[in-house]
């Protein structure tokens, strides 16, 4: 493998050919929001049937019937209460809802419709608030939410069907209400293909945003493991050759040319491996991980036992990389640490992951006992792998050797747990969003459908203006809902009270302008109408709000019903029925909102999330590419000082080579002083600056610029530098300290170096260059001279502002 | 005076080649024991019976720098800490391990020389490394000093009266003195206590106000 096998991959790898795609960026397409969402269409269905199967007996029994023991009613309330638990129990452990239960419903029900005249006293059987007709179109609904659109279709025909045969059986097909009824059913099939349309489509549109917040994430980690792990290499090299430059510089090592020789031909070889030599991106074999990693062996004088089983096996380049890159470190550690030379790696994988072990029957080591945060095994192992979403485990003790354990799966690259939490409740917010749209659809729709109930039933109105009136009122409320929840604008308390206010006055007004039989046919419409528009609210407003809307409401038709009929109780049944049919629908679409606009902030946290990683990675590029340019600028510098010694053209015991390597261990040292690969790039420039300067005088610098030098303003920064660089024509060879450190509103300046003329002329000199200062940028600043000892001075500028 | 009994650490192979010449470039006096790459091969050999050990700041074996130097100490050693490059936490960790001083590894032997002596006969030596390292460290327990707070606390840190410390300022002395009370305030409510004018030096060659290069008692 040639050497840009630990070149890490670009940052959009391409689809991998022969794996999975599981590359950062091109995730398997995710579908946990859909599946989330059959779960919630499945419980729904359970408790809209359960909730109907469980009044249908106080219902029936209140409402009374054609006999007073009618065995037919007391066969269907206990069929209708066996079916109840059934649904209850089929659903229980499901995700799904079953296709033979929302057929059987279907049935159930039709048949029940058949069987209306039969259930219900006769003059019941023809109007809707019945419960035979109300949970009926439970039916309906559940059809539309999990049948095809022509499944849902065929249920409804066949329960208009038999609510059609159920009337002409009971000879009640004259009834007035028969037809607005009968429009019921297909408004319900409408209304619930619409919200789970819009709940599949947002659905949707939240697993592609999940998608992308999921690929973000595994991106950054991958970066930030590669930033890290960058940075580390690129330290430990330098470390190195700073060893070497050092060791050169200090002298003594006559006699031992050979040991220079090797040492800085190995420094030579390890700084060009660190250069980037283009992205390499396609899958790796797995038998070309395994001799990069016996080559490394090799190279470190080991003695390899390699076992690796499907050679063949292709990875994914990311991973090999990393593979190879940890395998590296431990073998680094057994060169290091273990005192044998032998060592065994075994490399085992298919098409789920890879395992690769590293043991050595060495002296071990007790793993509790290593420096907290120091660069070692664990750090160095398990940054590369959790990089690209594997593991690694090191297990050792003293005597008995070590094993470390590099893993990688495709499954474990995934989503974690906390991970997958936020992701399921992302998609909340594209719920909401559409849900909101569909039930202002409904709230209006429904709305104008009343129009013709109010027309078909004016004679049961006391005054029809004044219904006429609240309905033109409730539309304009409707309409200004509509607008500001579809739009960015909302609803807000006072405008929800507002709104609410109004509704129920024209809600009241409609339900006082009835007459009796009013109340309980279609004349009434509001009672189904009110609700819609209540709901829309909830989509703003706390839930409690809307229920308080609807129990208004449920309380005011019971309050009017209740005194037209003196207190008759299968009227008041009548009227409960009605509620039920069509609160239980509204009262659960508020539920649902409760539920999903309490992870509306989670999924707006989510795209944050996103930006910031973003921004995140941006940066990172950014100081990547500046790395990368300052360490162009110091191979420039150090590499032909460091060939010169790796092939014996420059003697190192002479003293220009010395002072040469001297001076370069200086400029090496401050970069790796002032640079730990996040550090902000004004005090790296400064240093750099500072660098150059010693590097013209022969100087060796020993620089500390102070991060916060990031906060002095930039033209003092500039100023300060230049009188500090400048006294450096002045110094003698040596070392001279250069400190740096500051604020906004101040900032220090000084120097401690080997002076070659007069402390006092350098004295002079520096207070004219801090009065210039201070006049241009403004401020005060001051230059204080110390003699330390008899030919080194400390010279500090100080400015303020 | 017999020569100081002087063991090395350290695991750059090609650091201990010319060490025996970089020690006697200041002159006589010191007697290379042994070296060694870790601190348990050294008390394996003669460098157990060192007076003085040189010890390299950033071994690669895993142990940390705490537990070598307290392995040296109780084994009867004074521990001088060394590396090519300045890591302010590590230096810290290795001044409260009870090591003596902190010197760079660089080409003039004569800090480490100085704090070799110092370290034989019981002193304490700040390197001018070691300040410089400290000036840049953030520790939390550092108060927050004004620049002319600093600036009184340097001056009078090295050596000066309260009345020249003014002078030099162009400050009145009982504005000097209240910048010096307010410094020592500082240090307390940081619980570094710099009550007397020796406390106020060790705390400012400690957070490098000071150049270094001075021997403490």
């Amino acid at each position: 493998m040639s050497s840009d096998a630990v070149t890490l991959p670009p940052a959009a790898p391409k689809p991998a050919t022969g794996l999975k795609r599981t590359v950062p960026g091109a995730a398997p397409a995710s579908r946990a929001v859909q599946d989330g969402l059959e779960l919630v269409v499945t419980r729904a269905a359970v408790v809209f049937r359960g909730a109907w199967c469980a009044v249908t007996p106080l219902l029936a029994l209140a409402v009374g019937g054609p006999a007073t023991r009618s065995a037919p009613r007391a066969v269907a309330v206990a069929v209708v209460v066996g079916w109840g638990v059934t649904v209850w129990l089929a659903c229980r452990h499901r995700r799904t809802l079953p296709v033979w239960l929302v057929t059987a419903d279907a049935v159930l029900y039709a048949g029940l419709l058949l069987a209306i005249a039969r259930l219900l006293p006769g003059p019941l059987v023809g109007e809707s608030g019945g419960w035979v007709f109300g949970s009926a179109t439970v039916s309906i609904l559940i059809a539309a939410w999990r049948l095809s659109r022509w499944g849902a279709a065929a249920v409804t025909a066949m329960e208009m069907s038999a609510y059609l045969g159920g009337l002409a059986l009971g000879g009640a097909l004259g009834s007035p209400s028969v037809v607005t009824n009968l429009i019921t059913y297909p408004v319900q099939l409408v209304l619930g293909l619409m919200v789970i349309g819009v709940m599949r489509r947002s659905a949707r549109a939240a697993d592609g945003a999940l998608e992308r917040l999921g690929s973000a994430h595994r991106q950054s980690a991958v970066d930030e493991a590669r930033l890290r792990d960058r940075q580390a290499r690129r330290l430990a090299l330098h470390d190195t050759v700073l060893t070497t430059l050092t060791a050169v510089a200090r002298g003594g090592l006559a006699g031992h040319a050979d040991v220079i020789r090797r040492r800085c031909g190995e420094d030579l070889d390890s700084l060009s491996t660190t250069r980037s030599t283009g992205p390499r991106e396609e899958p790796v074999p797995l038998q070309e991980l395994v001799a990069r990693v016996r080559g490394e062996a090799e190279a470190r004088g080991l003695v390899a036992g390699v076992t690796a089983r499907s050679p063949a096996l292709m990875l994914r380049a990311d991973v090999a990389v990393a593979m190879a890159d940890a395998a590296r470190e431990a073998l680094s550690n057994v060169e290091r640490h273990a005192g044998v030379s032998a060592v065994d790696i075994e490399v085992d994988g298919d098409a789920g992951g890879v395992v690769m072990t590293v043991a050595d029957a060495g002296v071990g080591f007790d793993p509790a006992r290593t420096r907290p945060g120091s660069t070692g095994l664990a750090h160095s192992i398990r940054g590369r792998l959790e990089g690209v979403g594997g593991s690694a485990s090191v297990a050792s003790a003293p005597g008995h050797g070590t094993v470390v354990t590099l893993g990688w799966s495709a499954t474990s690259s995934g989503h974690d747990d906390e991970f997958g939490l936020q992701l399921r409740r992302l998609l909340a917010g594209a719920y909401t969003g559409g849900v909101a749209k569909a039930v202002v659809s409904v709230a209006l729709l429904w709305h104008l459908f009343s129009l013709s109930m109010l027309v078909t039933n004016w004679q049961a109105y006391r005054s029809g203006g004044v219904v006429v009136a609240a309905w033109v009122v409730m539309l304009v409320v409707g309409i200004v809902l509509a607008v500001r929840v579809t739009g960015r604008g909302g609803v807000n308390g006072p405008q929800a009270a507002a709104a609410t206010a109004v509704l129920l006055a024209a809600t009241l007004a409609v339900i006082a302008s009835c007459d009796g039989p009013g109340l309980l046919n279609h004349a009434n419409w509001v009672t189904g109408g009110f609700g819609w528009f209540i709901v829309i609210l909830a989509v703003y407003r706390p839930a409690w709000e809307a229920a308080a809307g609807l129990a208004v409401l449920a309380a005011a038709d019971l309050v009017a019903v209740a005194v037209r009929f003196h207190g008759a109780l299968s009227a008041v049944a009548f009227i409960v029925g009605t509620l039920f049919s069509i609160g239980i629908l509204q009262l659960g679409t508020i539920a649902v909102f409760r539920i999903l606009n309490g992870n509306v902030d989670t999924a707006a946290g989510a795209v944050r999330t996103v930006n910031a990683l973003e921004i995140d990675r941006a940066a990172r590029a950014a100081i990547v590419q500046d790395r990368a340019a300052r360490d162009h600028k110091l191979d420039r510098d150090l590499f032909p000082l460091v060939r010169g010694l790796a092939d014996g053209s420059l003697d190192p015991g002479s003293a220009a080579t010395r002072q040469r390597c001297d001076v370069a261990a200086g400029v090496l040292r401050a970069l790796i002083t002032h640079d730990d690969g996040t550090t902000a790039v004004a005090p790296l420039d400064a240093a750099a600056r500072a660098s150059d300067a010693a590097q013209a005088h022969g100087v060796v610098p020993d620089l500390r610029i102070d991060p916060d030098i990031e906060q002095v303003p930039a033209a003092v920064r500039d100023r300060l530098l230049s009188i500090l660089t400048a006294t450096l024509a002045m110094a003698r060879p040596g070392e001279a300290s250069l400190t740096m450190h500051g604020s906004a509103g101040a900032a220090t300046g000084t120097v401690c170096l080997p002076v070659a003329v007069p402390a006092e002329a350098l004295h002079r000199q520096a207070s004219a260059a801090a009065s210039e200062l201070a006049a241009t940028v403004g401020g005060t600043a001051r230059a204080d001279l110390e003699q330390l000892g008899t030919d080194r001075v400390w010279l500090q500028i100080a400015w303020e502002r | 005076m017999a020569p100081i009994r002087l063991a090395v650490v350290d695991d750059e192979a090609i650091l201990l080649y010319g060490l025996q010449a970089w020690l006697t470039q200041t002159g006589p006096g010191l007697e290379l024991l042994a070296t060694a790459q870790s601190v348990a091969e050294l008390l394996r050999g003669p460098g157990r019976s060192a007076s003085v050990v040189l010890l390299d700041l950033r071994l690669r074996d895993g142990i940390p720098i705490s537990d070598n130097i307290r392995e040296l100490t109780a084994a009867g050693s004074v521990v001088v800490t060394y590396s090519t490059r300045d890591d302010p936490p590590l230096i810290r960790e290795a001044i409260r391990a009870g090591a003596h001083s902190y010197v760079r590894k660089s080409v003039d032997a004569s800090e480490a020389r100085k704090a070799i002596e110092a370290a034989a006969a019981g002193v304490r030596y700040t390197s001018r490394a070691h300040a410089a390292a400290m000036a840049a460290d953030r520790e939390p327990e550092r108060p927050e000093l004004s620049g002319q707070e600093r600036e009184v606390l340097r001056l009078y840190a090295s050596g000066l009266t309260i009345a020249s410390v003014a002078r030099r300022l162009a400050i009145r002395s009982g504005t000097a003195k209240s910048y010096l009370d307010r410094v020592r305030d500082k240090y307390d409510a940081a619980g570094r206590s710099a009550r007397t004018k020796m406390e106020l030096r060790d705390r400012a060659l400690e957070d490098g106000i000071l150049p270094g290069g001075i021997a403490e008692p």
